[in-house]
């Protein structure tokens, strides 16, 4: 009968452990703004009072939702506004037509909402924190898991 | 203001190249049934005009503070007739005040200013004991004023002025009244602090009914009521009874405090309003609703509770007391006070189900009970909102 050595096991367990976690769980998401906004970092509460436009330290935002099923979709609901995606639009039915606000532009891809904020004044959004370039300020990451 | 579709449909080509224009909908198609006598616009076989409605808005940034809003909405309760609900300018002076000018909802009840778009609240529609006032937009200019307190409390502040022209149509009957207010003022403040939102408003405003005499009982019970003035010991009487006969610049007030949570698991919603009069024949309206509910996946189940508990006004006066035999006549302005008075319960449960990213289909079914009638109805609707 082969000993295997205790340290080794450890190791390799930690090893599948840590390919576990790349392979299955969604990648990070970053809160992102046209770098004309001179927006400092937020912390979750922040960017939750933004994208509900209840905000009012920044003036004339453009709302950008990220529409595809990703992770980056999922997390936003639940980490950032903590509120399901219909909520979500009831809630902005309610800003768009009193005139509080204008409504949301929903996107299909990250490469879409990075390159809508990028071009866009006063847009802030959110996408795969892997994808973020300098185009972009990063206001906010929410790690995944 | 109605717009001929001509006119309207000018509206909605009109180049404009000094500005972006946004342009967002909404559509509520719904149909329904009384289940037992006619009520509410339904009757016993299914129609879908009394709750259907659509409306368009554009908004224009003319620049970073100044925008403007204009919203039509056609109600199937009015045959469709395409109407300006909305259409103001504003300027949002700093992120925290916003003024506006224009024509824009008098901000009377929690669900005041989104009453049309359906798709922003779980019932097919806000129950009509609590949700009643058909003079809902006004044309005039408001503040609004906001910030965040201890960073934590969204703190809102509005105040309008303003006056409306409008129809009002009286309960259960086909007589409409053309009503007039004026110099209408109003505040309201709300304050949300995590799921939970407290709204209070106070209102006031001068009304006036210039066609009040077009309602056929008003008119005879005002001859009967004139002829008791030639006698001595009922002039008096009989100049009280008359002057609640007509509505000029009638003092009126008008309060209303909601509490809201929308959480994870459930929601809920209180709101209680009183609507009273210096004089005239209507009724102090004593009104309060409850509903709770709780989201299951897309789906969210609901029940209420709504009544209207209105005091009536006293018409005959002393009449009654000063001498008898004017039975006839007294029995007619009880009547007329009665005609002005709500005394009835509304029980609910529904289910809303958001089958579509903006689309959500409803199902709520009403009991109906007037209280001063003995009358009991019931109601089924369904119907498809959406917003675009």
């Amino acid at each position: 009968m082969q000993i295997i050595p205790m340290k080794k096991i450890v190791l390799t367990a930690a090893g599948l452990l840590a390919l576990t976690t790349t392979t299955l769980v969604s990648a990070d998401l970053a809160v992102i703004a046209n770098a004309s906004l001179k927006i400092p970092a937020l912390n979750q509460e922040q960017a939750q009072q933004l994208f509900l436009n209840k905000s009012t330290d920044y003036s004339q935002q453009k709302i950008v939702v990220l529409s595809n099923e990703s992770g980056t979709n999922a997390l936003f609901y639940k980490q950032v506004v903590k509120m399901s995606a219909s909520k979500f639009r009831s809630y902005w039915s309610t800003q768009v037509f009193t005139g509080k606000g204008s409504a949301p532009i929903y996107l299909n891809s990250d490469s879409e909402v990075l390159d809508f904020v990028a071009k866009n004044k006063g847009a802030i959004g959110f996408v795969d924190a892997d994808t973020v370039g300098k185009e972009v300020s990063t206001l906010l990451i929410i790690p995944s898991g | 203001m109605r717009f001929t579709p001509a006119l309207l449909g000018a509206m909605l080509i009109a180049p404009y190249s000094f500005a972006d224009i946004q342009f967002n909908g909404f559509l509520s198609a719904v149909g329904g049934k009384a289940l037992d006598s006619p009520i509410n616009g339904y009757e016993k076989d299914i129609t879908f005009n009394n709750d259907s409605l659509f409306g368009l808005q554009a908004r224009a940034d003319i620049s970073e503070k100044l925008s403007v809003t204009g919203q039509i909405v056609s109600l199937g309760e009015n045959d469709f007739a395409t109407e300006l609900a909305w259409g103001y300018i504003a300027y949002k002076a700093n992120n925290n005040l916003t003024l506006r000018m224009g024509r824009f909802r008098i901000p009377l009840y929690y669900y005041s200013d989104f009453l049309d778009v359906a798709y922003a609240y779980p019932w097919v529609s806000p129950s009509d004991d609590v949700y009643n006032l058909q003079l809902d937009n006004i044309n005039g200019m408001d503040a609004i004023y906001k910030w965040t307190a201890f960073n934590a409390i969204n703190v809102e502040l509005q105040a309008y002025y303003g006056a409306i022209n409008g129809d009002y149509k009286v309960n259960n009957t086909d007589d409409v009244l053309s009503a007039q207010t004026r110099d209408n003022l109003g505040f309201v403040a709300s304050l949300g602090y995590s799921g939970f939102t407290l709204r209070t408003s106070v209102h006031q405003a001068q009304l006036s009914i210039n066609n009040i005499d077009d309602i056929a009982a008003i008119t005879a019970l005002k001859t009967g009521v004139n002829q008791l003035t030639g006698i001595d010991s009922l002039k008096e009487a009989a100049n009280n009874v008359l002057a609640n006969l007509t509505v000029t610049d009638v003092a009126s007030d008008y309060y209303e405090v909601a509490l809201h949570y929308d959480g994870d698991y459930f929601f809920a919603v209180a709101e209680v309003a009183n609507f009273s009069f210096e004089s005239g024949p209507f009724a102090e309206q004593k009104r309060s609703l409850f509903s709770l509910g709780a989201p299951i996946g897309a789906t969210v189940i609901y029940g209420s509770y709504s009544k209207a508990d209105d005091e009536s006004v006293n018409l005959s006066g002393e009449l009654a007391a000063k001498k008898a035999g004017l039975d006839t006549l007294v029995a007619g302005l009880n009547a007329l006070s009665t005609a002005f008075t709500v005394e009835r319960e509304i029980r609910s449960l529904g289910v809303r189900y958001d089958f579509e990213p903006g689309a959500a289909f409803k199902v709520q079914y009403d009991n109906i009970e007037i209280v001063n009638q003995k009358n009991s109805n019931n109601v089924l609707r369904f119907g498809i909102d959406v917003v675009f």
